[in-house]
């Protein structure tokens, strides 16, 4: 795994982390509990930072196949993200979402030493 | 008596050709190269500095909200394995708690190592230049310690100093000035140059990845802070309060921005490094000083930003 992969991962974990945080605030705005959401968030946030350690000390794994799989993801946590205003079962939507953000997390959980 | 002094200048002629065969890089251009890459060290290193701080802050913060923090995760482990080893938390790699500043330090200290390299390496080619019996010492003095800190920056890197990757930089050392010289007497400075051309890359390729790991760094930091912010804007019911919470966010904006530009521009000056080296062996060819525009551009362009970077919130 490259130097330049594993920075694309960690770019795109940022990212998410910012999605995650506008959840939060969209749900406080829709009137909804965002605790599981900012759960979510410091889990991510952990991750990101275990990684930069990691970055700063050249570490080793296979990102190919999980950058991928998070863009998968991410595109579908988008899509739902964009059905939650408008949505008959809200919380069943904020469910699904966090589990797309769980299981993201756990691929990524898998590639650390 | 004049063909005396014609044989004796033709004498000084000949013997100058089988020091040289080609004229040594304008001095001045080996200078700028050095004083630039002095600066390029000491923009970098406060860089990490920045990033330092501003991580340090967050993690006091955590800390001060932390209940169930484990103070066994804050105190050193010395190791089994070295008389001089001690890691923060647990010497079981896999359970480190070193906090991100630490790791920032240690990253600041490896590209330290790694600018003063280069530093040496300037000085070296300026000793070169202008070789002769008095300066072999001196050469190969720098040449040793070349040699021993590219060792420990491709260790350190996860990578082996191999000549595909790092050119001459895998080979110098005190012993290897004496085939240096004759490569310069049978093929010129500019054929020394490129052997180091491929080191000079690789260096400057981990210096500009230093660069965006701290980017990303910044990024994580901004978020960290950056979201309580946005929760306290929305909740906050006085305008006045709110006016000044969200000027907060827009002066932490401000900050995250410039100090992502420093970075921005700091990863283009290591990027540019090699085609700055290259410059050396142009004005090797033309006998002109070399501009290093590039190089130069780039360092001046953080110039003044730098003045005023530091880390959000630390006025």
């Amino acid at each position: 795994m490259t130097q330049e992969e594993k920075l694309e991962l960690v770019r795109f974990l940022i990212f998410l982390r910012g999605k995650l945080q506008n959840l939060s605030i969209e749900l406080l705005i829709l009137g909804e509990d965002p605790s599981k959401v900012d759960a979510a968030e410091k889990k991510l946030a952990r991750q990101i930072n275990k990684l930069r350690v990691n970055l700063m000390r050249s570490w080793q794994g296979s990102a190919a196949n999980l950058m991928a799989d998070l863009r998968k993801r991410n595109e579908r946590a988008q899509r739902r993200l964009r059905e939650l205003k408008d949505a008959q079962d809200r919380a069943g939507k904020i469910a699904d979402i966090l589990t797309d953000i769980d299981d993201g997390l756990s691929a990524v959980l898998q590639i650390l030493p | 008596m004049r063909s005396l002094r014609a044989i004796s200048l033709l004498g000084s002629l000949m013997l100058s050709a089988c020091v040289s065969t080609s004229p040594p890089i304008p001095p001045n251009s080996l200078g700028d190269f050095r004083d630039t890459l002095v600066q390029l060290n000491q923009k970098s290193t406060e860089a990490l500095t920045a990033e330092y701080e501003w991580n340090y802050r967050n993690y006091k913060r955590a800390v001060k909200e932390d209940e169930s923090l484990d103070p066994r995760t804050l105190a050193l482990e010395f190791c089994l394995g070295s008389a001089f080893d001690a890691a923060w938390g647990s010497c079981d790699v896999d359970a480190d708690t070193s906090p991100v500043f630490m790791v920032i330090a240690d990253s600041r200290r490896d590209l330290g190592k790694l600018n003063q390299m280069m530093v040496d390496y300037a000085n070296f080619l300026m000793l070169f230049n202008s070789a002769n019996s008095d300066t072999r010492a001196a050469l190969e003095d720098a040449a040793g310690r070349i040699g021993n800190s590219a060792q420990s920056i491709a260790a350190n890197a996860g990578l082996s100093l191999n000549e595909a990757r790092f050119g001459a930089f895998a080979k110098i050392g005190v012993g290897f000035v004496e085939q240096l010289l004759a490569r310069k007497q049978k093929n010129g400075m500019a054929a020394v140059l490129a052997d180091f051309q491929p080191g000079v890359q690789a260096f400057a390729d981990m210096g500009s990845t230093a660069m965006q790991i701290s980017a990303a760094g910044v990024q994580t930091e901004y978020q960290t802070e950056v979201q309580p912010m946005k929760v306290a804007i929305l909740q906050e019911q006085d305008s006045t309060r709110r006016l000044q919470l969200v000027e907060g966010l827009i002066a932490l904006n401000e900050q995250t921005v410039r100090q992502l530009d420093v970075l921005a521009s700091l990863s283009a000056a290591y990027l540019s490094l090699p085609g700055a080296h290259g410059e050396l062996m142009s004005a090797l060819q033309s006998g002109y000083r070399a501009s290093l525009h590039e190089l130069v551009g780039h360092i001046e362009a953080i110039g003044s930003a730098y003045q005023t970077l530091h880390a959000p919130g630390t006025d």
